[in-house]
């Protein structure tokens, strides 16, 4: 099984076939990130088509010493969804549009408690900064390591940690609100 | 209570993928520091909820989509953006070392002056053509992108956006002909023949929309193909018209229309 570098490196050589194994091992983590961040299932298709359509439009400037191909793949897909999050602002109604796919998708009574939780973990997280949701995402999410996050979002280690360490005190304190109110 | 050592710790903790010994050590470092062991495991049951968080399956479409663009990227020979940039700049002429680039870019610097002292600013000139040239393909890689879509109305605004004459060229002449003649959508097919109109001084679109009578079967783009060839004044589409009034399940109506119509342009 060849490795992402080796992959990347036959499609900038022009061998452009290769780019749907990248597709497939990485569609669904991207979609997760851009649904995550988003809550919007269709901005979320259409972000992870983005993000493909730029790697074959900018191949020739990846380097596999830069980092890992994940890096990169996420480094594009930031900046992808910062231009549509400007564009479109599709983010005003994320809860909104979130709170009808888990109702819709969740239609027995055993599931309700499982549902208000889910509901109350997302209100918890749109507490949060988008930096700290990205980077809590790309950590939990997408099993990214801390270097690698730092590198994606170009800062130190250290401040990736910090930021980890303030994400979860503040969703510690919003959740714990949350559910005394419910 | 939270000093960066603290931070750092419960971070490392939270992530797991500790070597043996090492979790068991930051706990001990955290209690020494202070930290509540409740509160920890508090930590620790909201990071294992965030993993319980569910994502929907990303649709078949998405793929289709994604195998449409890589086939069409493939059979274009889609160049990279930054292989583009380096045809196009001569600054980055491969086997040239930088001593050589140099005197290549003094000379050109100093021809550059010459000839903008003498005419007109060139280098600024073909800068510009370089950036438009790059602003183009931009604009048709968006457009084939948003016409990949599975919603309707991103294709609609696929395809007024085709309408901007700095994204039209060959691939999106093609595309929009594709959508006028197989999308889904009829209000996308008459979008899309609404933006052919516009083009129909080009032969090649003229072309397609005749030949596109025979495909449609919708009476609403039957009838708008026929109110576009009239206004052309183009005779070809007499044939075609003429085929589908033989089929005796047309609409009466439109066969009137089209009847009408076959008299005008004969």
């Amino acid at each position: 099984m060849p490795s992402d570098n080796e992959l990347m490196a036959a499609v900038k050589n022009g061998d452009l076939e290769k780019l749907a194994d990248l597709y497939e091992k990485y569609n669904r983590p991207l979609f997760a990130f851009f649904y995550k961040m988003t809550s919007d299932p269709q901005a979320s298709e259409d972000l992870v088509q983005v993000v493909f359509c730029k790697i074959l439009a900018y191949r020739d400037r990846y380097r596999d010493k830069d980092g890992t191909f994940a890096v990169w793949l996420f480094q594009i897909a930031r900046n992808a969804r910062i231009d549509h999050y400007h564009k479109e602002k599709f983010l005003k109604n994320a809860s909104d549009v979130d709170e009808l796919e888990i109702k819709s998708d969740s239609d027995t009574a055993g599931d309700y408690e499982r549902r208000e939780k889910a509901l109350r973990m997302r209100e918890a997280l749109n507490g949060l900064t988008e930096v700290q949701r990205e980077t809590l995402i790309l950590s939990r999410f997408n099993g990214l390591s801390y270097e690698e996050i730092a590198a994606i979002m170009n800062c130190r280690v250290g401040t990736i940690k910090a930021r980890v360490f303030r994400a979860m005190e503040t969703l510690r304190e919003s959740f714990r609100a949350l559910e005394k109110s419910a | 209570m939270s000093d960066k050592k603290t931070e750092r710790l419960v971070s490392e903790l939270l992530k797991g993928r500790l070597p043996s010994g090492k979790e068991a050590r930051i706990k001990a470092s955290l209690k020494k520091k202070g930290m509540n062991p409740g509160r920890l495991a508090e930590y620790e049951k909201l990071w294992d909820a965030l993993a319980e968080e569910r994502v929907p399956e990303p649709s078949e479409a998405m793929s289709v989509r994604f195998r449409q663009a890589l086939d069409e990227a493939k059979k274009t020979g889609w160049r990279s953006e930054t292989e583009g940039a380096a045809a196009r700049n001569p600054f980055r002429r491969p086997g040239l070392g930088p001593a050589p680039r140099w005197a290549f870019g003094f000379s050109l610097v100093v021809i550059g002056w010459f000839v903008g002292y003498q005419l007109t600013p060139r280098p600024e000139r073909s800068r510009l053509e370089a950036l438009n040239a790059e602003m183009r393909d931009m604009k048709t890689a968006i457009f084939l992108t948003k016409m990949e879509s599975a919603s309707a109305s991103e294709r609609m605004s696929a395809v007024h956006y085709a309408e901007d004459a700095a994204a039209w060229d060959d691939t999106v002449r093609e595309a929009l002909v594709r959508a006028l003649n197989s999308d889904a959508n009829a209000n996308v097919r008459l979008t899309a023949l609404e933006t052919l109109t516009r083009r129909s001084n080009d032969p090649r679109v003229r072309e397609a929309l005749v030949q596109s009578i025979e495909r449609q079967e919708s009476p609403l783009l039957v009838l708008a193909l026929a109110d576009v060839m009239l206004a052309l004044d183009e005779k070809r589409a007499a044939e075609p018209f003429r085929k589908m009034i033989a089929d005796p399940a047309l609409y009466f109506s439109v066969r009137q229309r089209l009847e009408e119509t076959i008299r005008k342009l004969t």
